[in-house]
């Protein structure tokens, strides 16, 4: 089921009706219910992988609960996860070492992010951070509740896990919030992120075409399309979530307002970075075990970051920019400080904060033409090609409109961008929903509707053109 | 005093209480108005950005609005059917020679499976005494295309019908494009301009009754082509057309209504042989078959001069078969009147470009009441001719393009409406006429012969003229509102040129 299909709006609907007007008791099978329904609908038979995951956790947190179960647990979620993935994309790395027809599979639905889900349960189990589930059931909709299923936020069992028992009444502010989260969801998926995927996919496909500031409009649309792709698919989670009185942790703060590369990453698909702080660096040292060590830890955090998206070499090469621009960074502090302190008078200024801003933006965006990109030299050759011409007047004749989008759909699609960075700057400096909630109801209503036809009339779907399934999905 | 703080406790519970329930009656109407103002939205938009079908031939969106537009059972006959019905057959003819009022609820190739559902549209609205299918897409077995499916349902009022004819015509994984047709055209924002908004609200009759006027020049001979006439075998009809074919036959039956099934001319050998298979089902089912492709020469979309033939034809049937009270005289009826000088206005059009040399061409203009804008100069190296200048002279002006002057130009500017001069000059010196074209402003001018020597006709401030070195024509009819033809007549080398443009 297509989070941008009608089915799945019937599914809410019908859902969130019999939710609140069955028994509260009952509520949480009725969640499960709607999860089984919800992941049974894409494909019975690989809701075998998920069961499978839900089953081994199970059993090794209420039954073996030493280090070589820990060991056999997350390993074993790990190895379906990395070899499904390995199918998936053709061998990438190891295709040389074993041939990929022999295990042609599906990848399962939200396989990266439930096998995290489950993995930093048992570890947590293990180390007796949290209680372990005795019920089956209530562990099974821990793991496969269905909003977050897809593309995550990858939630913490102590987080998430004791919302679905409480007593959720019918609360309309709550649920019109929801509403709204969703609605602000649709918009960036639906009307931003596949309508500049239809320039991106024209610039990347024919890389060697285009050339110059081509490149860089490439880099900058498809920060833009993943950014609202992924921010929008999580909005859409967090509303449905909210929709039945479940809070999710957010994924995003803005993160292309970042003043570093460590900054983005703390803005940027948080859950993920934190589940690799605490699963994988942390345990690794940390920054405690000298600057060698903290070094070598952040490669190897962003390294497995970048195998986790995919198994391409172009995904390494990403997860490894990353790191080497944390380590840079943190190199440079005290060069940096130095110059903010000496040279730079004015360091809390406006320029020098944006100027901060649109460094880190090109350098995530470099980064991000490595992850859009097929392989490592497709990459390499757009970014020699981005220098090797300069055609700056491609933003002042028609050009632009010949990528997929003529003149209409362009400007559509830059008044969508300006929106998202408005609305972002406000929700950078005030909490939106309340200052919205405190609005006239002929106002809200207004944006509202204003909204619902943008998404309606601007949004990209139905059968002239098949909307794009959201991105992360396929991580 | 314990009573009285029971009793305030109580009332104060009932008061929460009772505030609750407002709360909760306030939550439902807000959701609900906020639904109904979404609906009407929503539907406003749809409509808005739909696909309208109202220019030209293919006007299905004003064919099908405007059967709505009909008053309730004021019709004698329904044809329904595809494009070959709604190029053939021209219910103004009908009327004009049979006092009869019919109407071509057709779209384009469509299948019967959705004419099933016209023509139960068609009889909750109309009494007719005969519902006329076209049986042309008879051999369809297929689903028909996504785009010829939103042709034909797209214009459609919202109820049963509309739904059942989806559900028959689409493939399930397309029909919520069809329910919802928001989802196909919310993308034509794009290409979004002012006529199309202003067409949604246009409910009109319409003033052809669901007919298209093909104009062309084209002779058809006068029987069908021996390679139509000469079929004998017969092709099966395919079991999903067989199967509609037959409910369209039993709803008929059902609804106490007359079926007649025709084929209009098209001149398609290979089609004719299923034709022949509907022959035989008719004469099962007891249903009148007038197969017209082997009797009359035709071809997908006729022409207006041959239309005429087509429906003369099947009006005479029809005359024969039903007793029709005329309506030509009720007053009832007097926008069929006014309506029916449209089709007529057409002919007169096609005739007019069929006309293959000058002659011709002038003898048409003198039999269909024209507007005639003429300019005219000659110069001695290439003076009319004499048959030339007599011909334009039957029209009511008198040219003297053809004298011998002592000077080199000479100029001729003139004005004929319906038969009746306006004014004519012939000068060297500079002469300039106006008239009004109904709103329209006419200038009709020659400059002079030592003045550039060039004629002009201006209509509402745009230039007409060819400015060639003889006649020059401009022929605007007052009916249908529009410059149907230019032309000039010019002799190059001796010979003479008759150029259309």
């Amino acid at each position: 089921m297509n989070m941008i299909s009608l089915y799945f709006w019937i599914f809410i609907a019908i859902g969130t009706l019999i939710y609140y007007t069955i028994p509260k008791k009952t509520q949480w099978l009725w969640l499960l219910f709607m999860s089984i329904f919800f992941y049974a609908s894409t494909s019975i038979k690989l809701s075998v992988f998920i069961l499978g995951s839900i089953v081994t956790s199970y059993i090794y947190t209420r039954f073996m609960r030493n280090k070589i179960g820990l060991i056999f647990v997350i390993f074993g979620n790990a190895f379906v996860l990395l070899f499904l993935k390995y199918c998936a994309f053709g061998g990438g790395l190891f295709a040389s070492f074993i041939p990929v027809d022999r295990f042609a599979l599906l990848v399962p639905l939200g396989i990266s992010f439930y096998t995290l889900q489950v993995i930093s349960y048992c570890v947590d189990v293990y180390h007796k951070k949290v209680v372990p589930e005795k019920n089956i059931f209530k562990y099974a909709l821990f793991v496969s509740f269905f909003p977050q299923i897809l593309q995550g936020p990858i939630p913490r069992f102590e987080q998430l896990h004791a919302q679905f028992f409480k007593v959720h009444k019918f609360e309309y502010e709550k649920v019109t919030a929801g509403l709204q989260l969703m609605i602000w969801g649709y918009f960036q998926k639906m009307v931003i992120a596949d309508r500049a995927a239809i320039v991106v996919d024209r610039l990347f496909g024919e890389y060697e075409t285009y050339k110059g500031f081509y490149v860089l409009l490439a880099g900058f649309l498809y920060s833009i399309q993943l950014y609202t792709d992924f921010a929008g698919c999580v909005c859409i989670a967090l509303g449905t979530a909210q929709l039945f009185g479940i809070t999710l942790s957010d994924n995003f703060k803005h993160p292309y307002f970042a003043v570093s590369v460590k900054d983005f990453w703390s803005r940027w698909h948080i859950t993920l970075s934190s589940w690799l702080k605490d699963y994988i660096y942390i345990p690794l040292g940390g920054n405690k075990k000298g600057k060698v060590r903290k070094y070598g830890n952040i490669m190897i955090t962003f390294l497995v970051s970048g195998l986790w998206h995919g198994m391409g070499l172009h995904y390494f090469v990403w997860g490894l920019l990353h790191g080497v621009y944390q380590v840079i960074e943190d190199m440079a502090t005290p060069v940096t400080t130095w110059f903010d302190q000496k040279v730079i008078s004015s360091k809390n200024s406006f320029s020098h904060k944006l100027g901060k801003q649109l460094l880190t933006f090109f350098c995530v965006m470099i980064a991000w033409i490595f992850f859009r990109a097929s392989s490592v030299s497709m990459a390499i050759t757009m970014l020699k090609n981005m220098v090797t011409e300069f055609n700056p007047y491609i933003f002042f004749n028609d050009d632009l409109y010949l990528l997929g989008l003529d003149d209409r759909e362009f400007h559509l699609l830059l008044i969508s961008i300006v929106v998202l960075w408005f609305v972002s700057m406000l929700q950078n400096k005030y909490e939106l929903r309340t200052l919205f909630a405190k609005q006239t109801i002929l106002f809200r209503w207004i944006i509202l509707f204003i909204a619902l036809f943008s998404i309606i009339i601007g949004g990209i779907y139905g059968p002239a053109y098949d909307a794009n399934q959201f991105i992360y999905g396929a991580f | 005093m314990d009573q009285l703080t029971m009793q305030i406790n109580l009332f104060m519970v009932h008061f929460r209480e009772k505030g609750m329930e407002m709360k909760k009656v306030k939550i439902a109407i807000r959701i609900m108005l906020f639904c109904v103002i979404f609906c009407v939205l929503f539907i406003f938009f749809t409509e808005i950005l739909k696909d309208k079908r109202m220019e030209g031939e293919y006007n299905v969106t004003t064919k099908v609005r405007g059967f709505y537009q009909e008053p309730e059972n004021s019709l004698d006959f329904v044809f329904v059917g595809s494009s070959q019905l709604y190029a053939d057959v021209a219910p103004a003819v009908l009327f004009t020679e049979y006092g009869m009022t019919s109407y071509d609820f057709a779209a384009n190739e469509q299948p019967l499976w959705i004419t099933y559902f016209y023509i139960k549209e068609a009889l909750k609205h109309q009494k007719p005494k005969a519902i006329v299918l076209d049986v042309f897409t008879v051999y369809g077995e297929e689903l028909e295309a996504e785009g010829v499916n939103h042709i034909n349902l797209d214009d459609l009022p919202f109820g049963k019908n509309k739904i059942d004819a989806i559900k028959a015509s689409v493939p399930k994984d397309m029909q919520l494009s069809f329910f919802f047709e928001m989802a196909k055209y919310h993308t034509t924002w794009n290409t979004f301009y002012t006529d199309k908004y202003l067409q949604t609200f246009e409910y009109e009759r319409d003033k052809n009754r669901g007919y298209s006027p093909f104009i062309f020049a084209r002779e058809y001979e006068q029987t069908a082509k021996d390679e139509v006439k000469n079929v004998v075998d017969k092709q099966e009809i395919p079991t999903r057309s067989k199967e509609w074919l037959q409910k369209i036959i039993t709803l008929t039956k059902e609804e106490g209504v007359d079926l007649i099934l025709i084929k209009t001319p098209n001149g398609n050998a290979e089609r004719q042989a299923y034709y022949l298979s509907v022959a035989d089902l008719a004469k099962e089912e007891g249903v009148p078959f007038l197969n017209l492709n082997s009797v009359l020469d035709g071809e997908a979309h006729v022409n207006v001069i041959q239309a005429e033939v087509i429906t003369k034809y099947i009006g005479s049937y029809l005359a024969e078969n039903y007793s029709i009270t005329d309506k030509r005289k009720d007053p009832a009826f007097s926008s069929w009147k006014t309506d029916s000088q449209f089709f007529y206005r057409y002919k007169a059009k096609c005739e007019l470009i069929s006309a293959t040399n000058f002659s011709q061409y002038v003898d048409v203009l003198k039999k269909n009441h024209y507007v005639i804008m003429m300019t005219g100069k000659k110069s001695p190296a290439s003076p009319l001719m004499d048959e030339v200048i007599a011909k334009v002279n039957e029209l009511p002006v008198k040219c003297e393009l053809n004298q011998v002057s002592e000077v080199e130009n000479k100029g001729f500017i003139a004005l004929v409406d319906d038969n009746q001069t306006i004014f004519y000059e012939n000068s060297e010196q500079p002469m300039m006429q106006t008239y009004q074209l109904d709103t329209l402003p006419v200038t009709i001018s020659y400059s002079g012969a030592s003045n550039e020597n060039i004629t002009s006709m201006l209509l509402g401030g745009v230039e007409y003229d060819q400015n060639v070195t003889g006649l020059n024509f401009v022929i605007y009819d007052r009916i249908l509102q529009e410059t149907v033809d230019m032309s000039s007549v010019e002799v190059k080398d001796g010979v003479l040129v008759f150029t259309r443009k």
